[in-house]
């Protein structure tokens, strides 16, 4: 009996996969898949940016092979291009904290929006200070998302409104936060620093550290766990260790799948948020063929389809029309400049090694 | 001198189903030094193991002066062991070894340190008093091993098989010392070995092991003289067995001895026996060869080795009945007897004796 | 002259056995560790490593920041934790090695066998199986709750120093039970049986001898699980609390990755070297002091 369910799928599957493949009109693409046939795209992302409900499409339509590699942190990112450079890599995807410098330090090239006719749709509020120099465009935006205050519905009656929650004794032991410099961030926009100059976070006077510094080490007391990874925190709110984080959509998602009830909201202080963006590294040898695919993958289709696989906000709104009702609502596509305001970008930090000092000696409580 | 200092009192062992003390029954006089003898796997080690309480009999009673000590834990018996490879304390020097026993008993220092020194005096270990055992020879660590068991001045001393590491000449030497130390000391001693001559010289008794029980007990001479059992004869020395029947006389004796091919007259005071199958024993140094016929009886054969060994040589003659029997003369720088020679062996009827052939 | 030309060829073909060794050795020790050393010495750059000789990164290490911290205080953090893992490893496979040396005669391979096999755990499943034991809803807090010890779950057993502790305790002790063990089973039955037969009791058997002539591998088992733990950043960063998931192995790990500054990370490597040899030599001469038990054999005979 399962054993005819399953023919009956296989069947199924394969029938509609043939179909996807007729449907995507060979005959106008037929040149540009004989220019690139067997050519490799390389590309240095996060996990997730590379699932083939999307890049098989790409690989089919152009007959070319993209090349994957992961990255697990800003620093590996760094690292890896380093190490790597134009031969190993054509395309990376850099969010805020590292993309300013890859920039100003000429390891990316400037990128011939010309041949991307979707960069017209991107809304344009995402086309940040740091992709843009000389006039050139160095980053094309690609998924984006805010740092939420995540908190469990079951303990909290409403919403909190501010970040200095975390600091309430009532859930002192019970509070969670990121093991990152952003939880710097978290205080600069409660200490107003960036009303006026987003920047004003990124490039905080040894004055301002010193305060934050000090008021990271008040919150040790009420911290139960500095999480490194999604999934230990997603641990850490299913078994009740936390009731309140920073944190992102996934991690509500996963939890809420197991019975409870997450919620997200940003404080009136605003949030930090992120912006990952295609970038070229230079002496990259298939440009023609990167540019190809981030149109491609900007286009409403490809946003839509990695939306699904990550449940990443989408940089253009037409994605919402390939979007399930669902989808449309997690991702917030319609709800864009609203969120905008409350929003800071990530930037890249210059004295990144004094904020990574201060960090470590929250940690430590020294 | 003859009041029983330890008695062994129907004490049965196993280890599973191999039953390796059998029944025993022993008695060990104040002041004597008696020596278990046997094969390895006889049971001596075990006895002696029971004794000092690292084993606990399946039956019967181990007594020291009367008393029962099978409730009494090792450490609260009055017997020290001398063991096998002396277990000596590695960390300990020579001096500490020798005083362990003492500092357990909680003796005061004055007392443990005239004992200690008393007793490194006895064994001449003066000189070592500081060394780790490591730095010792084996006959100096066999040394120290003696003085740590005697400075406790136990009741009985254990000593299982404390010279088998030490090399020929070494041992006889210290075989010699620790006879003269036991009797100086008049120390009650129970010795374990395999080595028959390491037994002889040593013992005031000799218990013969075999198979869990005692074959023979008595003074080295009556063991060696009149072995109980052919094992007895075997272990204590060489012997030669000639089987045939006992013959009964005209005046009711059995005084002779019917082999295939000869009459062999028997020791008059041999008792009756009710076997009709016996072994003659005869050791060999007892037998004398003859080129002609003697008066008295004699079994013909022919030389067919000699073998040369120092004081003796051993001239092996193959009887008419096919059995070989073994002579030891005298060696001489030119001897009297050559291989292929016919001879006739005869002995004193009084050297040789009757064994049941149903202890074989 | 002849013998000169032998000589010359057994060398050549001494050298040739020894060659891949001393590559090797060569290759993943020496070389790595002069790199080591010489990174410590220069200086951090954004996409580079400045080569001119400073003692700078030494320093940082040594004396306070801007904001008053200093440092090396991880590090005296870290010896602290290391040396409560040690006296909890030598505490808990003590012990054990006792028991399963003494105490059993069955099955005595089968014991050791289920002790040692947590080696073959996955260590991240060791610690996870920690977070599930110790969390605030976990299985000893709901015994405790059972029993009616505590009225509401205890928050100190994970995440914070005592998770810490225990999850290196559980890792590490296999590390320290084999030495401890080794040294046990190698003392002869023969020495307790002597003891006793001397009058010791157990007690003082224990003291006088077993414990004395197990040392060199209480010494030796108790340096592995410092030296273990002293390294060990997995532990920290998945069980330690807020303030006690950052060890000194932490701060290196982070120098060589977020922080990206491998001269400062070389530096503290350099420092966490010198300590270490420092202690292998210390607990070596010990060691050495306390073992006896080799050549004692009764056929030393000259």
């Amino acid at each position: 009996m399962t054993k005819k369910i399953w023919s009956v799928i296989a069947v199924a599957m394969i029938t509609s996969i043939s179909l996807l493949a007729g449907c995507s009109g060979k005959e106008e693409k037929k040149d540009a898949a004989h220019e690139f046939q067997g050519s490799t795209l390389s590309m240095l992302i996060w996990e997730g940016y590379a699932d083939p409900s999307f890049t098989a499409l790409f690989e089919k339509q152009y007959g070319v092979k993209i090349k994957a590699s992961y990255v697990t942190s800003d620093d590996d990112l760094l690292a890896k291009i380093k190490a790597g450079g134009g031969d190993a890599y054509d395309i990376v995807t850099p969010n805020g904290t590292m993309a300013g410098f890859l920039m100003e330090s000429g390891i990316t090239e400037p990128i011939d929006t010309s041949l991307i006719p979707n960069f017209k749709d991107i809304s344009p509020r995402l086309i940040l200070p740091d992709m843009k120099k000389d006039g050139k465009i160095y980053g094309v935006p690609y998924m984006w998302g805010p740092n939420y205050l995540i908190y469990d519905g079951d303990v909290f009656a409403e919403a909190p409104k501010s970040w200095s929650v975390l600091w309430d004794s009532t859930y002192k032991g019970k509070v969670g936060m990121w093991d990152d410099i952003s939880n710097i961030y978290i205080v600069g926009e409660m200490m107003g620093l960036d009303k006026k100059d987003p920047g004003a976070l990124y490039n905080m006077t040894e004055e301002q550290l010193a305060t934050a510094r000090k008021k990271l080490m008040e919150l040790n007391s009420s911290v139960r766990k500095y999480w490194v990874s999604a999934g230990e925190v997603n641990d850490l709110f299913a078994n009740k260790e936390i009731v309140i984080s920073m944190g992102w959509p996934l991690t509500i998602r996963a939890v809420n799948e197991k019975g409870r009830h997450l919620k997200w909201t940003i404080p009136e202080e605003g949030t930090t948020g992120w912006v990952d963006r295609f970038m070229i590294v230079k002496g990259s040898k298939n440009q023609k063929l990167a540019s190809l695919y981030i149109n491609f993958i900007i286009g409403a289709e490809g946003q839509a389809l990695t939306a699904k696989v990550t449940n990443y906000s989408v940089v253009n709104p037409k994605a919402a029309e390939f979007m399930s009702p669902e989808l449309q609502k997690m991702t917030y596509v319609h709800e864009m400049d609203s969120l905008f305001v409350k929003l800071n970008f990530w930037q890249y930090v210059a004295n990144r090694a004094r904020y990574n000092e201060i960090w470590t000696e929250v940690k430590t409580g020294k | 001198m003859n009041d029983i200092m330890v008695e062994i009192r129907n004490v049965s062992k196993s280890f599973g189903k191999t039953s390796v003390v059998n029944d025993l029954n022993l008695s060990v006089h104040s002041g004597e030094f008696l020596t278990l003898l046997g094969p390895s796997g006889c049971g001596k080690t075990t006895l002696l193991r029971m004794i000092a309480g690292f084993e606990y009999p399946d039956k019967g009673d181990i007594l020291i002066q009367g008393k029962s000590i099978l409730s009494i834990p090792p450490n609260r018996r009055e017997v020290n062991t001398v063991f096998q490879s002396y277990a000596l304390f590695p960390h300990l020097t020579v001096r500490e070894n020798i005083a362990f026993g003492l500092k357990m008993k909680k003796v005061p220092r004055e007392a443990m340190d005239r004992r200690v020194d008393a007793a490194i005096e006895l064994t001449q270990l003066e000189s070592l008093a500081l060394r780790k055992p490591a730095k010792l020879s084996g006959g100096q660590q066999q040394r120290v091993a003696i003085a740590r068991s005697l400075v406790n001045e136990p009741k009985v001393l254990l000593l299982d098989e404390p010279l088998g590491a030490l090399d020929l000449q070494l041992r006889r030497q210290m075989q010699i010392s620790l006879r003269r130390l036991q009797r100086r000391l008049g120390m009650t001693c129970v010795y374990v070995t395999h080595d028959q001559e390491e037994a002889m010289t040593l013992s005031d008794r000799i218990a013969i092991m075999n198979a869990g029980r005692i074959e023979q007990l008595g003074t080295p001479a009556e063991i060696y003289g009149t072995p109980a059992t052919p094992f007895a004869a075997r272990f204590l020395g060489d012997t030669n067995f000639l089987s045939g029947t006992l013959q009964r006389a005209a005046d009711g004796t059995m005084n002779r001895f019917i082999t295939a091919t000869s009459e062999i007259p028997l020791p008059t005071n041999v008792e009756l026996l009710k076997e009709k199958y016996q072994s003659l024993s005869i050791r060999p140094e007892y037998i004398s060869l003859h080129h002609e016929k003697p008066t008295d009886f004699a079994l013909q054969g022919k030389i067919i080795e000699e073998n040369f060994l120092g004081l003796f040589s051993r001239i092996t003659v193959s009887l008419a009945s096919g059995e070989h029997l073994f002579v030891l003369i005298p060696s001489s720088a030119k001897s009297p007897y050559t291989v292929g020679d016919n001879i006739f062996a005869t002995w004193d009827p009084a050297q040789a004796h009757l064994i049941g052939m149903d202890n074989i | 002259m002849r013998q000169g030309n032998r000589q010359g060829r057994s060398r050549f073909v001494l050298l040739g056995i020894l060659a891949p060794a001393v590559i090797w050795l060569v290759l993943f020790l020496i070389l790595p560790y002069f790199n080591l050393f010489s990174f410590s010495f220069w200086q951090n750059d954004v996409f580079t490593v400045r080569h001119e000789f400073n003692l700078l990164n030494y320093a940082k290490f040594f004396t306070e920041s801007q904001t008053g911290a200093a440092p090396y205080l991880v590090l005296l953090d870290t010896l602290k934790l290391a040396c409560w893992v040690t006296v909890c490893t030598l505490l808990l496979s003590f012990p054990l090695a006792y028991f399963i040396r003494f105490k059993v005669t069955r099955y005595k391979q089968a014991l050791y066998m289920l002790v040692i096999i947590p080696l073959w755990v996955s260590y991240i499943m060791r610690a996870y199986s920690w977070k599930i034991i110790l969390g605030t809803n976990g299985i000893l807090n709901s015994f405790l709750l059972w029993l009616g010890i505590v009225d509401t779950p205890v928050s100190f057993f994970l995440y914070s120093d005592v998770s810490v502790i225990i999850g290196m305790t559980h890792i590490y002790t296999p590390f320290v039970l084999m030495p401890v063990y080794t040294a046990l089973e190698q003392i002869p039955q023969n020495l307790i049986e002597a003891s006793n037969d001397l009058g010791g009791n157990r007690l003082r058997t224990f003291l006088h001898v077993v414990f004395p002539l197990a040392l060199p591998g209480i010494i030796t088992g108790g340096t592995y699980a410092f030296v273990l733990s002293m390294g060990d950043f997995l532990a920290p960063s998945l069980l330690g609390g807020p303030t006690s998931s950052t060890k000194i192995a932490n701060i290196v790990q982070q120098q060589f990755g977020t922080s990206n500054n491998w001269p400062y990370g070389a530096a503290i490597g350099i420092v966490i070297l010198v300590l270490v040899l420092g202690l292998l030599e210390v607990t070596g001469r010990l060691e050495r002091h306390f073992s006896k038990l080799e050549s004692t054999s009764p056929r030393t005979l000259r």
